[in-house]
């Protein structure tokens, strides 16, 4: 049993092959699993991971009425527990820097943020409206100070890490998978319409009926 | 503070004092209701902040309403941009009048439409910023203040010909920079140039390169999305949500131990070790010793004094050994010695005699021995001096002889 590995637990940490390789390839060792989860159990905790063959991480035993009680809190205080995430993750989506798409393992270089900003007086106007999210954001810095900031404080919220400092290059973490389950649990308790999604499919349906409308009339 | 500003205060103190009712009619429109109610109704409707829409309905003064719509960059759909070509038409008018003020000499009246044409310029200006405003808050909510799809659509190709129209005006904008440029030179008025150039000109490049972004992204913006995964389509639906309903927080949702355990974040358990001082190991000590060389000196606190509070004192009377003073002592001895003595002993001669009684004057001395031997049974007498006193009153004596205690009667 790796003494690193259960610390990082125990801080509520997400293991995943992204952030610590090492502590996550000794868990894929099904007897150390055992060992650690057997270790946990002690605690009331147990070994668990997101999705599959997600991050692994520290899960409750039983869950009690006081965890519900604090996941029920999260999400009625949605906005600031995952919404600046949310927010800052969803800009940089649409800055398309790279084709991202956001998934575990992926990179986000930060020169290629900042040229897509640069292009775009939409995404500045944008990045300017989300410097009260980020942390030590201000009017005053560049566009590239600020968006570094934008992704250290991602990077501080566990959701990327700083993979090459000389590039700027952050890669996405799997801690971003437990965003993804919180926004799948919303989805399926329909809690936002999901109109536009569906306008979307809709409207590729339209365009893609129309372009063989097309092709077949040609024909 | 002028008459002007004084009027200005009182007017925003009244919608600060009716605050409630501004903001119910920012929604919609508002009725009467209580007593306070239809006074601050009535109030707002004298300052025309509301105005009458129906019968017993009152609607936010559009201007107020577009003020507020502005902060809040919260537009109703189908929203025009605002058209900046009326404000420079006004604006060439004022400009042709000035200079002929200007050439007549009329120099009160070219101040007076140097401020309008000042006032018609900032609001060119103006306009732009809020249709950028506008267009960027619609774009970056994909058109969120409508939620059926062709009516997306529809306000789309509507702002894509809005946009075109907005770019016209804004091109139009450096014919009249030019326009007005030149003849300020010619007519004399300098600083109008500088006016149009500083306020117009040199920011017209940067609004017509946000329009065309504006444009561009309207014209892909609700079709990129086919491209996305699932959670990015979750993502942004939620990241629109966020933009889009700024007051509100989240959700209360029914969550119980089926719950999926993801949604559970773990908590951290916070370790802190602690040093085993008995280890007598070296490296240990040492890190020890190093650490405890670290730490600051111990802070001398005075100890505050405490109210002793009420005390007993238990003494064992065994234990307790009686002081006589030196007068006792005297006495004790005189009376051995009167005890035994055959003739009478006289006080004052022999306290003379006592070095230790030096201190102790005569007369305290006779009174204190006197009533001491007189208590324990000897006899004293005093002895007087013989003086012829007509009427004597008391029986002077300067000294008291005492004998030995009579012996009682067998």
């Amino acid at each position: 049993m790796n003494a690193k590995v259960l610390k990082l637990l125990l801080a509520g940490e997400y293991i995943c092959p992204v952030r610590y390789r090492t502590e996550f390839d000794m868990l894929e060792d099904t007897s150390e699993r055992e060992d650690v989860d057997a270790w946990l159990l002690s605690l009331g905790m147990r070994l668990a991971r997101l999705g599959d063959e997600g991050a692994y991480f520290l899960a409750y035993d039983y869950i009690g009425p006081k965890e519900i009680t604090q996941v029920k809190n999260e999400l009625l205080k949605f906005r600031d527990e995952y919404g600046p995430a949310v927010l800052l993750l969803d800009f940089i989506r649409q800055a398309d820097a790279g084709r991202v798409q956001l998934s575990p393992g992926e990179y986000i270089v930060l020169y290629q943020l900042e040229a897509a900003v640069s292009q775009s007086s939409m995404l500045e106007t944008q990045l300017k409206s989300l410097l009260s999210v980020i942390t030590n954001a201000a009017m005053r810095n560049t566009n590239h100070e600020n968006l570094r900031r934008l992704l250290d404080h991602l990077a501080r919220d566990g959701y990327v890490v700083l993979a090459n400092k000389d590039t700027g290059a952050y890669q996405v973490t799997g801690k971003i998978e437990q965003l993804y389950a919180v926004l799948q649990f919303l989805d399926e308790n329909k809690v936002v319409p999901d109109t536009e999604v569906d306008d979307r499919e809709e409207v590729q349906d339209d365009l893609v009926d129309q372009a063989t409308g097309i092709e077949e009339l040609r024909s | 503070m002028s008459e002007r500003g004084d009027q200005v205060q009182r007017l925003l103190g009244a919608l600060a004092k009716h605050a409630d009712l501004v903001a119910d009619a920012f929604e919609g429109s508002v009725s009467g209701g209580d007593k306070q109610r239809n006074a601050g109704i009535e109030a707002l409707f004298s300052l025309n902040v509301l105005k009458p829409y129906d019968e017993d309905s009152y609607r936010l003064n559009p201007r107020l309403r577009e003020f507020i719509a502005d902060y809040f960059v919260s537009y109703q759909a189908f929203q025009a941009l605002r058209r900046v070509s009326g404000t420079m038409q006004q604006a060439r008018e004022q400009w042709r009048e000035l200079r002929r003020l200007k050439l007549a000499g009329a120099t009160k009246d070219v101040v007076r439409l140097l401020a309008a044409l000042d006032e018609s310029i900032v609001e060119m200006a103006y306009s732009i910023e809020h249709n950028l405003t506008l267009l960027h808050s619609l774009i970056s909510t994909q058109y969120g203040n409508v939620d059926d799809l062709n009516s997306k659509l529809r306000q789309n190709r509507y702002y894509a010909q809005q946009v075109k129209l907005f770019l016209q005006d804004v091109e139009a904008i450096d014919v009249f920079v030019d326009f007005v440029a030149d003849e300020a030179v010619a007519v004399g008025l300098p600083h109008v140039r500088q006016l149009v150039i500083r306020r117009l000109a040199a920011r017209r490049l940067q609004w017509t390169s946000q329009i065309k972004d504006a444009q561009a992204v309207i014209s892909k913006r609700l079709f990129e999305a086919k491209l996305m995964e699932v959670c990015l389509k979750r993502l942004s639906r939620f990241a629109l949500w966020l933009a889009r309903n700024k007051t509100s927080d989240g959700w209360e949702l029914l969550v119980d131990e089926k719950t999926d355990v993801a949604m559970f974040r773990p908590e951290g358990f916070e370790l802190r070790p602690q040093p085993d001082v008995s280890d007598m190991e070296p490296t240990t000590m040492e890190a020890m010793l190093a650490a405890v060389a670290k730490m600051p000196n111990k802070p001398t606190v005075s100890a505050a004094e405490k109210d002793p509070g009420p005390q007993l004192l238990l003494d064992d009377e065994a234990d307790v050994h009686e002081q006589f003073d030196i007068q006792q002592v005297a006495m004790r001895e005189l009376a051995v010695q009167a005890a035994v003595a055959t003739e009478p002993l006289s006080l004052l001669a022999w306290k003379r005699c006592r070095a230790e009684l030096t201190d102790v004057t005569d007369d305290a001395w006779l009174m204190f021995a006197c009533q001491q031997l007189k208590g324990a049974g000897f006899r004293v007498e005093f002895v007087q001096l013989f003086e012829l006193d007509p009427f004597p009153i008391n029986e002077r004596f300067h000294d008291i002889e005492v004998r030995c205690p009579i012996p009682l009667a067998a």
